[in-house]
């Protein structure tokens, strides 16, 4: 079973971050929640908070949003958020491996 | 016959302002460049925006929202929003989208005009001093609704933000949108869209519930209140992002023609300078001969 799962974070402004990680932990306006590959399917939207992603090679990579959705399905995740507060904007293309 | 120094200043004259307009265009052209690439950063939000909304309400009755953007009342006040550009020098591109609407009210919102309950929010210079000027109902100041000095989502969101409030406290039934969609860089489309109260597009009949067994968190309802007000904002900004573009197109337009039309009126310009120039030595040469033969009769 795969252990990565592929993210994309987009704002009407720009495409934020694309690439494959293990983990995502996004504030959900519910409650904080963590996603894990294999993640059931989820709409869930977001509040102001930080959006912490587990990369592949051990190391972390936070975003801190305004707001915005989350959707979760067939191991692909989609977060549309209003506005990066702040957090280092991925130019490149998805990360190796 | 004109006189050759009035001639040479006219020339000058043109060629000056072919310089302007040749500049203008490739102005346009790189302006155009970048306004089309933030149309198309915007596609992939606006698309997904589309597509999970359409996920959430192909399972929930629009009357369960409890957003008051839904909302249909009595149409008895109307907004119009009106995105036009803030400069001039870009052909038709505005007076064709005030004749739009002008049509447009005259066919559905004649009554309204009549007793003062249209209203009209202009975002651009332009529609401003149109509509203000011709005694419509223009609420604020022309910078009140200004966003093309400043491009952005955030700025979106606050002239949206009025346009919501209006219409939750009821001070408007009705909100269009008009605006230039940009086709292609020689054309733009004229468009007036229902904006509020939001019809939700079930998306046809073969949608018959979502692609997945999703968890919504929190309730259905809810996402949508927060997400309809975000897909509004959206689509606003979609708008302006595509009326941009095509003022961008327009001007390029307009402006490659008038760089045409001196060319020409140089040329016949030179014409005639030439012409006047030809004649004034011919009747030199011939008070000349006159001259002489005088002097020799």
């Amino acid at each position: 079973m795969e252990n990565t799962f592929e993210i994309e974070i987009v704002t009407p402004e720009q495409a934020v971050y694309k690439g494959t990680i293990v983990s995502v932990l996004v504030p959900g306006s519910e409650g904080l929640f963590q996603v894990l590959p294999n993640h059931a399917p989820i709409i869930s939207t977001l509040k102001k908070g930080n959006i912490r992603m587990g990369l592949p090679n051990g190391e972390d990579q936070t975003y801190k949003v305004a707001g915005g959705v989350i959707e979760v399905m067939n191991n692909k995740a989609i977060v549309l958020v209003e506005k990066i507060l702040s957090g280092e904007i991925q130019d490149d293309e998805a990360e190796e491996e | 016959m004109a006189n050759l120094k009035e001639i040479r200043g006219r020339i000058k004259g043109v060629k000056s302002t072919q310089k302007v307009t040749k500049a203008m265009k490739m102005v346009s052209a790189a302006k155009l460049k970048k306004a089309q690439d933030r149309m198309l950063a915007l596609r992939p939000y606006a698309a997904k925006m589309k597509e999970i909304i359409e996920n959430v309400t192909s399972v929930v009755n629009v009357s369960d929202i409890p957003s008051k953007l839904v909302e249909q009342r009595e149409t008895k006040n109307v907004l119009m929003v009106v995105v036009t550009s803030n400069r001039g020098l870009c052909g038709p591109f505005n007076s064709n989208l005030f004749k739009f609407i002008t049509q447009f009210i005259d066919k559905n919102l004649a009554e309204h005009h009549k007793n003062g309950s249209l209203h009209f929010v202009c975002s651009g210079k332009k529609g401003y001093e149109y509509f203000a000027k011709r005694k419509y109902n223009v609420i604020g100041k022309a910078a009140d609704f200004d966003i093309l000095s400043n491009l952005t989502f955030e700025r979106a969101e606050e002239i949206l933000g009025h346009v919501f409030e209006g219409f939750e406290e009821g001070k408007y039934d009705q909100v269009y949108l008009c605006y230039n969609e940009f086709k292609n860089v020689m054309a733009q489309e004229r468009k007036v869209d229902l904006l509020l109260p939001v019809t939700v597009d079930k998306g046809g009949e073969e949608v018959s519930g979502p692609k997945a067994d999703y968890i919504f968190e929190p309730g259905r309802e809810q996402i949508l209140t927060d997400l309809i007000p975000k897909s509004l904002k959206t689509q606003f900004f979609r708008a302006v992002l595509e009326s941009n573009a095509a003022e961008q197109g327009a001007r390029m337009v307009a402006m490659d023609a008038a760089t045409e039309n001196a060319e020409a009126l140089v040329k016949q310009l030179k014409l005639s300078y030439n012409k006047a120039r030809q004649a004034a030595i011919t009747k030199e040469i011939l008070e000349i001969a006159a001259g002489a033969d005088a002097l020799e009769g």
